[in-house]
Order: structure tokens, then sequence, then C-alpha cells
């Protein structure tokens, strides 16, 4: 079965979009897309219904990868409450 | 006052994590336990899920949730030692750091957080508060 439970496409710009939910099952997904050319280095987290620790931890890895710069665009309420709960907020780039 | 008993057998497989914490999430929202309340869980469920599939070993993981106002305990269990855990009372790693906040966010969403277990066995159980007023 393939329970597909997030979809990352780029956007014209190459901003990263994510839809859906991110987890330890669907982040290897989102980290492919983080490492192709075609990324301008925003991510779109306006869809994201859910995220747990996994998500963090590839954003944090993202964000760390020198030859970008992360910025998260218009993060939904799932993803804002997760990244403040867990004291990360601060090191990321957010535009709402 | 408002009491019913939710038990899944999950298949420990990483694509099982997402249908567990739905029907979680679901059977807390029928029962009338808050929005809110009922998103905190989802992510403890999701976070010790995930631990248990991606670090215990091939047999079923058990979820239990039980609502019995004014709290809902939710416990994941599974064949794993009880010294594989690292011990409570769990924080978060540094912002810089990729890792090492699950059971962070386990800790801080829930009222109070309870390892048990052997040599052979591990459960981890949580509750939260909440009332039926949506308080």
């Amino acid at each position: 079965m393939g329970d597909e439970i997030l979809s990352a496409t780029f956007d014209d710009g190459g901003a990263l979009i994510v839809v859906g939910e991110v987890d330890s099952y669907s982040t290897p997904e989102l980290s492919a897309r983080c490492a192709d050319d075609a990324w301008n280095g925003v991510i779109d987290l306006s869809g994201v219904t859910f995220m747990d620790s996994s998500g963090i931890r590839l954003l944090v890895e993202a964000n760390r990868a020198e030859r970008r710069s992360l910025v998260l665009r218009a993060p939904s309420e799932a993803v804002v409450r997760l990244l403040e709960l867990s004291g990360v907020a601060p090191s990321f780039a957010i535009e709402t | 006052m408002a009491m019913a008993w939710l038990e899944l057998e999950v298949t420990p497989q990483p694509a099982q994590i997402a249908p567990t914490r739905a029907a979680v999430h679901r059977f807390l929202c029928a029962e009338g336990v808050p929005g809110t309340i009922a998103d905190d869980l989802r992510l403890v469920a999701s976070e010790l899920v995930t631990n248990a599939v991606t670090h215990g070993p091939a047999r079923p993981v058990a979820v239990t949730v039980d609502i019995a106002a004014p709290e809902v305990v939710l416990a994941v269990s599974n064949r794993s030692p009880r010294w594989a855990l690292p011990p409570s009372p769990w924080g978060f790693a540094p912002p810089t750091v990729p890792q090492g906040r699950g059971l962070g966010l386990v800790a801080a969403l829930c009222d109070q957080v309870e390892v048990r277990g052997d040599d052979h066995h591990v459960e981890i159980v949580c509750w939260r508060a909440w009332a039926e007023d949506g308080s």
C-alpha cells in the first residue's frame, strides 16, 4: 500500500511546497527534495497538517547546510506550535 | 462522566505511524476531548510509536488510550528492555542539534509521564488533564 501522507513539489520560483504530514516515514522524500539543485532554500509549510520531531530534525539539518539560507514560509499553526515548544523557533528565518 | 477505552496493536513499520496517530486523534475527538488536547496527544502518540517502531524489536507495539474525565491516559509499550530508554526527566537538544527532541516534547505536552518495565518490556504512560466543558 502506498500511503501518501505528504507531497513536496517546487513552485516556479524554486520554493519547496510541502503539503500533508511530516513524520519519520515521510521525511526521506523531503530530504531528497532539499538536496535538489532546483530548490531556492524557501520551504512553504502552510499546508502542513502535522509535524513531529522528525520534521524539526530535517529543518535543523537543512538550516545547517552551508550553501543555502533556509526560509520557512507561512508555517501552519501545527508547525509554529512544534517549533515554539521545542525552542528552535528563534534559529529560523520565518516569513509569514 | 466520559469514560472510553481504545486499544491498538501496531505492526512495527514506519508506514503504520500515521494511521495509528490518526486513530488516536479520531477517538479522542469522537469522545469529546477538546481539539487542542487531542492535537497534543496525537503528537505524543506519534513520538512514542515512532520510537518503538524505530528502536524496538520487530514485535507489535501496543497503544492504549483511556479517557476518564478529568484525564486521558495514553500508554505505548513494546518488547524492548526498560534500560534502552534514556532516564527521565527528558529535555530538549540545543537548537542547532538535529536530534533529541521526541521525548522532550512528550514530557512538555503531558502533565505526568512514567516509564515502566523490566528487561523484556517497556511501557511509557502519559497523563493529560482535561475538562468536559472544553477547558
